[in-house]
């Protein structure tokens, strides 16, 4: 039998003064020698929690255990007390987006959405049924075959079936691709306001999306735990910590004495391809002060980019901060 | 879709317009209609002499052994198969549902699709035979349905199975139908025993024996006429429950990546 969530506060993830919905508890999965996920331990409470991480650190592994699509090779899984594999039952409270992008092609998005709230046999199936494409604003496209509909129109429906039985638990897999903006605006909205009444996780790999959305996240690395809790206070870590800049611009040296006297530059540094490499620990300051600079000292800026912009560096920052 | 049926039986009426919508379906009407192709032949330039002989050849050397198993597997494989491999299995595994409901309904969606299909190309031999020939041979089109009921059931509840277990579940399938019930069970008698061929094949001359007074020979194929449709029957209801109880375990254990 499970443990109740009673007991848990202490749990990576677990935001004070919450219960946790769900948990995870030493949880590992390995295929043959591969490890997916090692030894994994945190709680998700109701809001919304982001579980970050580089593509292929094990966050969608990690979701399909949470579901119960796969089984754990060590460690426990419980949703809402119930084990997150071998009870159906529990599905009865969760509702998932799940990443793959087929649906039954041949169904309207109407029939896809009805056909959901039957198998979770809820009793007003059709006004569920129009409330849920409401939520997503299909009701323009509902009586059209899923097989027309464009990868944002898809990823809408999915989460129409998703919430059509009002789940206590909402699990997301890369929601937001394939959205055009204003569908994404949307659809954060939409997280957003699901997360002040439910328990809603979202994966994501990118770090930019979830701050709009997310106060919490769990952070996957090479299948590990990287970090967990509150977003801001990981972004502020990670804000501290030394941020790499490289600069293409039309006389790089002139440009990097003008830098090297600024409070917010640490090192400064030419490549072989004669750009400049800034190291700062204070990005938002040195975005600042970076053009006034380059105005003084007569410079153009070709191009501004981040040295390590890749979620893996920064997460590599947790991993070994 | 919002019907009575869509909400009593969704996964079953799901996995109907799957099929029928499909390319595989049309696969299985071709090789339905191959049995009917031969009973053209025939009809062209009969032998009035042996319809009786030439329709059970038919029946017994072509349609059960090899058309029924191959035009059953097409579609019990994919089943379960084609949502394993364009990931919309968890469409239905995530529901509040029994994992033998899901069995059951795609189990009979499966037979409920391939039987008529089967069949209609069985009466259609039988009508092609002897339409011109007059006589009551109506104990021979009894036999061909119940031998093809029975034989689509049965190959679907085992090739259901199948696609659970095995990645390339149409490759064993075949094996299975090919090589193991056709080679195998000709050079190791006790083998038939342990085939779903030699049940059907069973129930069709049983049926014909039992429809037809003056009793007909097994024409030397080794069907056991001890083997009684009652008996066939019982045997076949063993295999399909431990068919449908094996999928249903697999079902729970199966990991959905």
């Amino acid at each position: 039998m499970m443990p109740t969530p009673n007991g848990y506060q202490h749990l990576p993830g677990v935001i004070p003064g919450r219960e946790p919905t769900i948990i995870l508890d030493r949880v590992s999965k390995w295929y043959g020698d591969i490890v997916a996920v090692s030894d994994v331990t945190f709680g998700v409470t109701p809001g919304v929690t982001a579980l970050l991480g580089p593509n292929g650190a094990g966050k969608t592994t990690t979701l399909k255990m949470i579901t119960g699509l796969l089984s754990t090779s060590t460690g426990r899984i419980s949703i809402l007390g119930k084990p997150a594999r071998g009870d159906p039952s529990v599905y009865r409270e969760v509702g998932l987006v799940h990443e793959a992008e087929h649906i039954y092609p041949y169904l309207t998005g109407r029939e896809f959405v009805r056909m959901n709230a039957i198998l979770q046999r809820i009793p007003h199936v059709e006004q569920a049924v129009d409330r849920a494409i409401e939520i997503v604003e299909m009701t323009y496209a509902q009586d059209r075959r899923i097989g027309g509909y464009s990868k944002g129109m898809r990823q809408r429906i999915k989460v129409a079936a998703a919430l059509v039985h009002d789940p206590d638990v909402i699990l997301m897999d890369e929601p937001l691709n394939g959205m055009d903006p204003a569908q994404r605006l949307h659809m954060i909205n939409l997280i957003r306001d699901l997360g002040r009444t439910k328990t809603v996780m979202v994966s994501s790999h990118i770090l930019a999306e979830v701050e709009r959305f997310a106060e919490n996240i769990i952070v996957i690395v090479n299948g590990k735990l990287a970090a967990a809790g509150d977003y801001r206070a990981i972004r502020d870590r990670i804000d501290t910590h030394d941020h790499a800049i490289r600069i293409r611009a039309s006389e790089p040296r002139f440009l990097a004495m003008a830098l090297i006297g600024h409070p917010s530059t640490k090192a400064v540094r030419v490549d072989r391809e004669d750009r400049l490499v800034v190291e700062t620990q204070d990005v938002r300051g040195f975005y600042i002060a970076l053009p006034q600079l380059a105005r003084k000292a007569n410079v153009r800026l070709f191009d501004i980019s981040a040295a390590d912009e890749s979620l893996a560096s920064v997460f590599s920052y947790l991993v070994e901060g | 879709m919002g019907t009575l049926g869509w909400r009593i039986a969704p996964i079953f009426f799901l996995s109907v317009r799957e099929f029928v919508g499909g390319k595989a379906v049309r696969a299985v009407f071709a090789l339905g209609l191959i049995p009917a192709l031969f009973a053209l032949i025939y009809r062209i330039n009969p032998d009035v002499d042996r319809p009786r002989r030439f329709l059970d050849d038919i029946v017994i050397q072509v349609m059960l052994p090899s058309v029924l198993p191959l035009a059953t597997l097409i579609l019990a494989t994919g089943a379960f198969g084609d949502e394993i491999d364009d990931r919309t299995l968890p469409y239905l595994v995530l529901k509040p549902i029994t994992r033998i409901r899901i069995v059951l309904e795609k189990l009979v969606a499966s037979a409920a699709v391939s039987f008529p299909i089967i069949a209609i190309g069985g009466v259609l031999s039988w009508f092609l035979v002897f339409t011109s020939n007059g006589g009551n041979n109506t104990d021979m089109l009894w036999g061909i349905l119940a031998a093809t009921a029975v034989g689509v059931v049965l190959y679907s509840a085992v090739f259901v199975l199948m696609s659970l277990l095995i990645r390339r579940a149409i490759l064993a399938a075949i094996i299975y139908s090919l090589v193991w019930e056709s080679v195998l069970g000709r050079f190791i008698p006790g083998l038939r025993y342990l085939s779903i061929r030699h049940v059907v094949t069973s129930v069709y001359t049983s049926t014909v024996h039992a429809l037809e007074p003056s009793g007909r020979p097994d024409f030397g194929l080794g069907i056991d006429k001890a083997f009684s449709v009652q008996g066939a029957l019982v045997g076949s209801a063993i295999v399909c429950a431990i068919a449908i109880l094996l999928s249903t375990w697999r079902l729970r254990k199966i990991n959905i990546d």
